[in-house]
């Protein structure tokens, strides 16, 4: 009986490890895939025929690839400019004033994160077809894709800098005030000094959001008509047998793109704390 | 401070482009389908009426509801090890494993779902290998391609929220268990587990809400052959059969159970800290 | 003769349901060093945080030099306050920290460079200048805290449990430091803590407060010697509490019947027959002699006893109903069973006016 049990917990021990050894692999198994084909000579994606850089070459001179990721890159930075401005200052409103129906505008200012993206997207679709187009008529799907993304992006923001924001010791800014800071000052020499960091993370997590969004940029643009972002290119290839390789290439890219951004991101975060 | 001009832009921008697009998607829901599949402006409870009809909504309904449980039970099993092996290493350590598991979240989604398309292939190496064991498992177009996508991922939302209730858990109340003649399956199932609650809920809620309005993964991996509520809502605004007053009634549906989810819940995934 | 520095008249504050200052009305004399004691959650720092103007009272008035100060937001009030967390801004440099009211003020550069020096210079601070407050010690931080007040020569310095967080011998040390810089400056200090020992020390009046309401004013001997609640007698030191009712008064003199007990109480407030009264007896001022039964000594049995090296404390039983605390500094060899004498100046027993907590 004793040796039994003990046998038991042994078990549960490794097997806690060997869990944990194949989720990562899990995890990594399809990223390594996806790098390694990308070094692929065969003429299909999908196929392996050698280790090439051909797919790379492709990738750099195919013009639609271009001109989506100048769409993502545009689209990005505009909404993530936007958002962390607004999101920035409906964190200070909501943290630091009070307002009527101030529980209301709370939920409102929350339930872009928590509904599912679907439902905003297909909101949005139909307030551009139903609003939008009938008042200003033609309207760019660029604006379209903007105003969406800077709508989900601004709630990350002011969570984000909110969280900061609760954190942050009020006396450091009665403390200002009792030195004969107006408002004004205790904003600007006090509360942005030290919340810059929270805005800097808010504002990357808006730029990687932007960048991977799918749902409402696809919406915005009903369907990607013309309009692409590189997500919505992707999105576009017909996938099978035949898709062309460097696909693969632009998708390794695109995740070493995001590495780089969390790379910023800790290297960020290592020195607000540091400065602290 | 002047608190309504910290109010103003973010609070209009919200009603704006949120409140106002949730609003419309309400009203179309009740009025009538135009022959052309948009909208004839009325007053009607067809399309809700419609939802409820048996034969109609139980494929895609049962589908996606076992599909979420499905995903949201298989990252509970696959995530709760990991978590708790993270937890009990030493800080270094620790940061580095979390770190790695969020990694991939960060990377592009539609990148990711095209790597599985790689590996998923029927003439890739993993189904060679498994056909070579003898079993023949089609991946891509049928339900299992469509959970491995989904488990890949939403699994750092479910690693997440647990490690952060098991991170702050008291390890010496395991010893004292142990102490007290528990067997390591014992403290886990009485001591372990029910103080990480919390962590269990919230990181369930995260990983079925967002699973029950996917649309991508079942479309790409599923290849149009998994209907879930997200495919069908696509199809219905951007198909080629459009209904929009059909599909902003299953918008609305889908809202409406994922609010239902988070009300019961919201005490718990507050109290994992992992939200806001 | 003394000049008011702050004046509350009928301040009340409350905080949703709850009165956290009733009706308190205060005047601090300019110069002085005055002290709010009492315990947590007795609406000290609620009263600080009213003079400094970070919260409004819902009813009564605040006058800061002899103007009208209710209403005047924070950064035009001539108080600063030293923070209990000291608040020192993290991204700035000590430097910055102190000269932060200064440029507010908008003062010349080399005007700023200079009092900042010597602000620096008053807390011995010199040369640590460039650091940032997480490079200091909890004793620095509160040291450049004090000159990032004191460098904008404010007319009250606020100070609150400002030195709460440092062990006893830097706080000590502190203790000292303060009481050089008020006399140096010569401005009104009002400090706020819950430590009696420190308020007794280094106030030259203090206040008791207790559940929002002040239950005396007085200097140091006067509050420890004559409190003038039951509150301020167990919470400024320690007192045996005899309940008893007055059985006859000569002039100034009264007895009082405490259970079976009968003592001589020398009052400095009316008394009547019959009255209920309350005495205070300080433990410390409670001699132990050989039990004698002559002329009014009361004896007791040694109950327990408490040896702590440079006193000990007893517990003596001296009727059914009353025992008391007896701290004696004196080695006597008497041991727990004894049966004791006990004595004390007349003036010690102190009849307690007020009913009030």
């Amino acid at each position: 009986m004793g040796r039994l049990r003990r046998g038991l917990d042994a078990l549960i021990g490794s097997m806690l490890v060997l869990d944990t050894v194949l989720v990562y692999i899990f995890l990594y198994l399809p990223i390594g895939v996806l790098i390694l084909y990308s070094f692929s000579a065969s003429r299909y994606a999908l196929v392996w025929g050698g280790f090439s850089l051909e797919a790379y070459r492709r990738l750099f001179t195919d013009r639609d690839v271009a001109l989506a990721l100048l769409n993502s890159v545009i689209v990005a930075s505009a909404s993530t400019a936007l958002a962390t401005l607004l999101g920035t200052m409906l964190a200070l409103a909501l943290e630091r004033t009070r307002i009527r129906f101030q529980q209301g505008i709370e939920v409102l200012a929350y339930l872009p994160i928590v509904i599912p993206e679907i439902v905003m997207a297909v909101g949005l679709l139909l307030f551009f077809a139903q609003v939008l187009r009938p008042v200003f008529g033609a309207v760019s799907p660029m604006l379209t894709v903007l105003i969406g993304h800077v709508t989900f992006s601004v709630s990350y923001v002011m969570v984000v800098v909110r969280a900061r924001l609760r954190d942050l010791d009020r006396s450091l800014e009665e403390a200002a005030l009792d030195l004969g800071a107006t408002p004004w000052q205790v904003l600007r020499k006090v509360t942005l000094p030290l919340l810059t960091p929270a805005i800097m993370s808010g504002a990357l997590l808006a730029f990687t959001l932007s960048l991977d969004d799918f749902y409402v940029t696809y919406f915005s643009t009903t369907g990607g008509s013309g309009f692409k972002t590189l997500p919505l290119y992707l999105y576009a290839l017909q996938w099978r047998a035949a898709v062309p390789p460097h696909v693969n290439a632009l998708a390794s890219l695109m995740l070493l793109a995001s590495l780089a951004l969390i790379a910023l991101a800790l290297l960020m975060q290592r020195k607000a704390q540091l400065s602290r | 401070m002047n608190g309504r001009l910290l109010w103003w832009p973010g609070l209009l921008w919200l009603l704006l482009f949120f409140a106002i697009p949730v609003t419309i998607i309400a009203l179309i829901s009740l009025a009538h389908r135009a022959p052309d599949g948009v909208i004839r402006w009325g007053f009607t409870l067809e399309n809700y009426l419609r939802l409820v009809e048996p034969l109609y909504w139980a494929g895609p309904f049962v589908n996606s509801l076992l599909l979420a449980v499905l995903t949201t039970g298989l990252c509970l099993v696959l995530g709760y090890p990991v978590a708790y092996s993270l937890a009990r290493q030493p800080r270094a350590v620790k940061n580095l494993l979390l770190f790695l598991v969020i990694l991939p979240f960060f990377t592009n989604f539609l990148v990711r779902i095209y790597a599985w398309f790689i590996v998923l292939r029927p003439e890739g190496w993993l189904s060679e290998a498994l056909r070579a064991l003898g079993v023949d498992l089609v991946f891509l177009g049928s339900p299992v391609g469509v959970l491995i996508g989904l488990v890949y991922g939403y699994l750092p939302f479910m690693i997440l929220p647990l490690y952060a209730s098991l991170e702050r858990l008291d390890f010496s109340l395991v010893e004292a268990a142990h102490d007290l003649g528990a067997t390591r399956w014992q403290s886990f199932w009485r001591v372990i587990f029910p103080l990480s609650r919390s962590g269990v809920i919230a990181g369930s809620v995260l990983v079925f809400i967002p699973v029950l309005g996917e649309f991508i993964t079942p479309k790409l991996l599923g290849g149009g052959k998994v209907p879930m509520f997200g495919v069908l809502i696509e199809e219905k605004f951007l198909g080629r059969v459009p209904d929009w007053p059909l599909g902003a009634a299953m918008a609305l549906a889908l809202m409406g159970l994922v609010s239902l989810v988070l009300i019961r819940s919201f005490r718990y995934i507050k109290e994992s800290r992992w939200v806001g | 003769m003394d000049e008011v520095s702050i004046e509350l008249r009928e301040i009340s504050k409350r905080f949703g349901q709850t009165l956290v200052v009733d009706r308190l009305t205060l005047q601090i004399y300019k110069g002085e060093f005055f002290s709010l004691l009492g315990p947590s959650g007795c609406g000290k720092t609620t009263t600080l945080r009213i003079i400094a103007g970070f919260e409004r009272p819902d009813s009564g008035e605040l006058f800061i030099n002899g103007s009208r100060a209710t209403h005047i937001p924070p950064q035009e009030r001539d108080v600063n306050l030293v923070f209990q967390s000291y608040a020192l801004f993290p991204h700035l440099t000590v430097e910055q920290n102190v000269a932060f009211g200064l440029e507010i003020q908008k003062l010349p550069r080399a005007q700023i460079r200079e009092r900042v020096g010597k602000a620096l210079e008053l807390v011995r601070l010199s040369g640590l200048g460039a650091r940032f407050p997480h490079q200091l010690s909890g004793g620095q931080q509160q040291r450049v805290a004090l000159a990032r007040a004191l460098v904008t020569e404010p007319s009250v310095l606020l100070l609150d449990e400002p030195l709460g967080a440092l062990d006893l011998k830097l706080r000590q040390e502190m203790q000292l430091e303060l009481k050089r810089l008020q006399r140096e400056l010569k401005i009104t200090f009002l400090y706020v803590t819950h430590d009696q020992e420190e308020a007794l020390q280094m106030s030259d009046r203090l206040a008791v407060m207790h559940q929002g309401r002040v239950l005396q004013v007085g200097t140091p001997p006067e509050i420890y010697e004559r409190p003038a609640t039951r509150f301020v007698a167990d919470f400024i030191g320690e007192s045996n509490l005899l309940e008893g009712h007055v059985v006859r008064t000569v002039g100034q003199r009264a007895l009082v019947q405490i259970g079976s007990l009968q003592a001589n109480v020398l009052s400095d407030i009316p008394l009547q027959p019959h009255q209920r009264v309350t005495l205070a007896l300080r433990p410390e001022r409670i001699h132990l002699c050989p039990p004698t039964e002559s002329n009014g000594i009361w004896t007791g049995l040694v109950e327990a006893l408490f040896y702590s090296g440079k006193e000990t404390r007893y517990r003596v039983r001296v009727s059914p109903e009353v025992t008391l605390t007896v701290i004696s500094s004196a080695v006597n060899g008497i041991s727990v069973g004894e049966r004791v004498g006990l004595t004390w100046d007349l003036q010690s027993l102190r009849p307690i006016p007020e009913r009030l907590p």
